[in-house]
């Protein structure tokens, strides 16, 4: 443990003496960097070798171990599968952001990980603030374009105020309050259009500057990763968004700073197109040996852009393309603050529970330009329809550009990600606790207002991995053994496989070892068998999270490509709370589970639903000739809002089409059938 | 989840309180080595226990007390 601290110390100080020593002459690090890669990786042991030095030391000095005997008897033992999952945010803006720095956010990527850890705060409106329970991890994704600018343009340099628009946002943003909100505005107006002034773009002044709030990044986020107990994931937003059109990608990186450093993360100024970042990413990881994956933003702004059926440039997708999409794309982000991507009213109008986290963000894309959203746009942009397009692809092309799992996020840009329902500290500075808070204009357009009250309180990740270190995260990541939650810490399993039998289900610490025994966890292949008889069977669970509602269900989402090549949908009810109360109708039905919110008080009772949920379930029509898709969805019972807190606290009245009360829910990444 | 109150409270004498919480029944370590060893059950082992956790006591003592 000392020998890992001394390291740590030792490349923290040698960075310093290099951003310092070296100034902002960057060509010399590159250089170094360029020249030769080993001396970093001999000043870094990995995990691995660490453990391994201690291990000999320790065979060295100890009496021979005991002999391994025939009994077999800890069903935990001699089992090499997750135990464990870890719950985190992948998309988090501190100050660094520009936007975020607009907004009135003065807290940088060391109070993000602070609180996400568990410590106590004061936000940048002076709300003390902390969490209900510390993260196990946290990407900080601040937006790479104008990293850091915005600061300095705030603190008056020179060569930035020297444009007319540029001297207007600092005084704006000195000014503070109304003129620093509609300057925020201005420039992701003028980000989107591309139209931000000179200066900002050009390389020679902003360069400099990025690079370094860039590597001071990267060696906090090694000062904090914790092997074991806190993991501080290095990442950014590329934030690509044409014609406010969003289709930003957040980058994760497997390795820490002495890989990151070594080339600038990729700018949506120099390009919009994904296919141009995942051209970067192929170079970073052949230079580095270091991995990276992205994660697109929430699809629901991208008005039909996220999944659309053409490359970035207009001409066809091919199997090249979906190669690289899938290689490099491996999640999606289902929720976060701006709303929810599962799918939408119109496009599942058998889901009853279709329309969450949907209000104010249909309206229109993020900035509420060009076109509203329409009922033509959304086969491109919400997930289970994407999914749906991946499984049209796959057969065309014998190749799947949309086999993403699913994963959670917040987008907040104040640094706090805090996104439960009694801790809400909003997206944005000015959408801090506060009376009127939820009245606040976020967007108008289309003869529609945005307000603050349809952001959703929304969402954390969940991983399954070995252990919480930056490479198993990254690892479970990338085989997408993970779910996104709403927000609450519901536990989730899902296997699928040939064999599960109901007795599976029946003994709660078997589940892991019977689901990964005989199937595939969230996030893999159904492997095609030989036998067309048999149907594919799940098995799932689900426990609360202690801390909030009992569970309503779990269903399982059901996507496929029938014999006329058609997607189509379907939802099955598996397992519910109340079990010998509520029975499924004859269409699959299962009546509502009921609801104990008290709104006045902002409280509930658990006296509904259960704890937790299981199930063997088998696809009753299953067709071994066709692709096809299942996820689990879990739904908790009706709980307060945000909204119903604020109320309650502030002692306001909110107007009538505020929704109170809201079910929170998990979705797990989906396991695939492919015919052979 | 609940809250009690203590209807027959005494300020005077000294009093202490500890919560316990009781699972439901559940199989004893016992019924796991039979199960697995595909052996019998006895009659005089116990087949199942109520697992249970036992918090550290609050104590109440007059204000008049002089212990220390």
């Amino acid at each position: 443990m000392m020998k890992k601290l001394t390291n740590k110390i030792l490349i923290s100080t040698i960075a310093t003496l290099c951003i310092t020593a070296c100034g902002e002459n960057t060509s010399v690090a590159k250089k170094d960097n360029k020249s030769d890669t080993t001396p970093i990786a001999l000043a870094e042991p990995s995990l691995a070798e660490a453990h391994s030095t201690e291990e000999s030391l320790a065979k060295q000095t100890k009496a021979p171990g005991p002999v391994k005997s025939n009994i077999k008897y800890s069903p935990y033992a001699e089992k090499s599968y997750p135990q464990n999952v870890y719950f985190g945010d992948t998309h988090n803006h501190t100050a660094n952001s520009g936007d975020a720095f607009m907004g009135g956010d003065r807290l940088g990527p060391e109070q993000a990980y602070r609180l996400a850890r568990g410590e106590e705060l004061v936000s940048s409106t002076g709300v003390p603030i902390k969490l209900s329970r510390p993260l196990d991890f946290l990407v900080v994704s601040d937006h790479v374009e104008g990293l850091g600018l915005m600061y300095e343009i705030y603190n008056g340099n020179e060569k930035l105020l020297a444009d007319e628009t540029i001297r207007g946002w600092n005084k704006a943003m000195h000014a503070g309050g109304k003129e620093a909100a509609e300057a925020t505005n201005e420039v992701v107006a003028a980000q989107s259009n591309s139209t931000l002034p000179a200066p900002m773009t050009n390389p020679k002044i902003s360069g400099p500057i990025m690079r370094s709030v860039w590597q001071e990044y990267t060696s906090t986020a090694d000062e904090f990763n914790d092997p074991g107990t806190f993991t501080a994931m290095i990442g950014y937003e590329w934030s690509s968004v044409p014609g406010g059109n969003n289709l930003h990608r957040n980058v994760l990186y497997r390795g820490g700073k002495s890989s990151a450093d070594q080339m600038m993360p990729y700018s949506s100024w120099q390009s919009q197109d994904p296919e141009k970042l995942w051209q970067w990413m192929a170079t970073y990881e052949e230079k580095t040996s270091d991995r990276v994956l992205a994660i697109p933003h929430n699809g629901n702004l991208s008005n039909g852009r996220m999944f659309e059926a053409t490359r970035f440039d207009g001409s066809a997708i091919d199997a090249d393309y979906a190669e690289r999409r899938a290689r490099f794309e491996v999640l999606q982000e289902v929720m976060q603050t701006k709303g929810n991507s599962e799918t939408h009213p119109s496009l599942s109008p058998n889901d009853e529970f279709a329309d969450f986290g949907i209000a104010g963000w249909e309206y229109g894309n993020l900035t509420m330009e060009g076109e509203p959203e329409s009922t033509e746009m959304r086969p491109y942009m919400y997930l289970r329809a994407g999914l749906l397009q991946g499984l049209t692809w796959d057969k065309k092309l014998g190749i799947n550009p949309f086999k993403f799992g699913l994963i959670g996020g917040t987008d907040v840009h104040n640094t706090l990600t805090s996104v439960e329902e009694d801790n809400f500290f909003g997206k944005q500075v000015f959408q801090e606790p506060s009376p009127n808070r939820w009245e606040h204009v976020a967007k108008k357009g289309f003869g529609k207002t945005r307000y603050s009250w349809h952001y959703t309180g929304a969402s954390y990740a969940a991983v399954w991995a070995k252990e919480n270190t930056r490479e198993a995260l990254w690892d479970a990541m990338y085989r997408k053994e993970v779910y996104a939650t709403s927000g609450s810490r519901m536990t989730v399993r899902f296997f699928g496989g040939w064999d599960f039998t109901q007795n599976d289900a029946s003994n709660r610490q078997a589940i892991a070892a019977h689901g990964y025994a005989k199937g595939v966890p969230m996030g893999g292949d159904l492997k095609a068998t030989d036998s067309h008889n048999k149907a594919p069977s799940f098995l799932v669970s689900a426990m609360k999270d202690p801390l909030s509602g009992n569970l309503d269900r779990l269903q399982i989402v059901k996507g496929w490509l029938d014999a006329d090549g058609k997607t189509q949908e379907k939802i099955f009810n598996v397992a519910w709370g109340d079990a010998n109360e509520r029975v499924l109708d004859s269409a699959g039905k299962l009546p509502k589970v009921g609801n104990t919110v008290n709104v006045e008080q902002a409280t509930w009772e658990n006296t509904i639903g259960d704890p937790e949920l299981s199930a063997v379930w088998s696809d009753p029509e299953f067709n071994a000739e066709v692709r096809a898709f299942y996820y689990v969805r879990v739904l908790e019972i009706p709980t307060p809002r945000w909204t119903a807190y604020d109320q309650k606290r502030f002692d306001v009245k909110m107007s009538d089409d505020v929704p109170m009360v809201h079910q929170e829910r998990a979705w797990t990444s989906p396991i695939w059938y492919t015919p052979k | 989840m609940g809250s009690w109150t203590d209807k027959n409270f005494n300020a005077e004498p000294h009093a202490f309180y500890y919560a316990r919480a009781i699972e439901i029944p559940t199989p004893r370590w016992t019924t796991y080595d039979v199960v697995r060893s595909n052996l019998p059950l006895r009659t005089d082992v116990p087949a199942t226990i109520q697992e249970r956790a036992w918090t550290s006591p609050i104590r109440s003592r007059p204000n008049s007390s002089t212990d220390k």
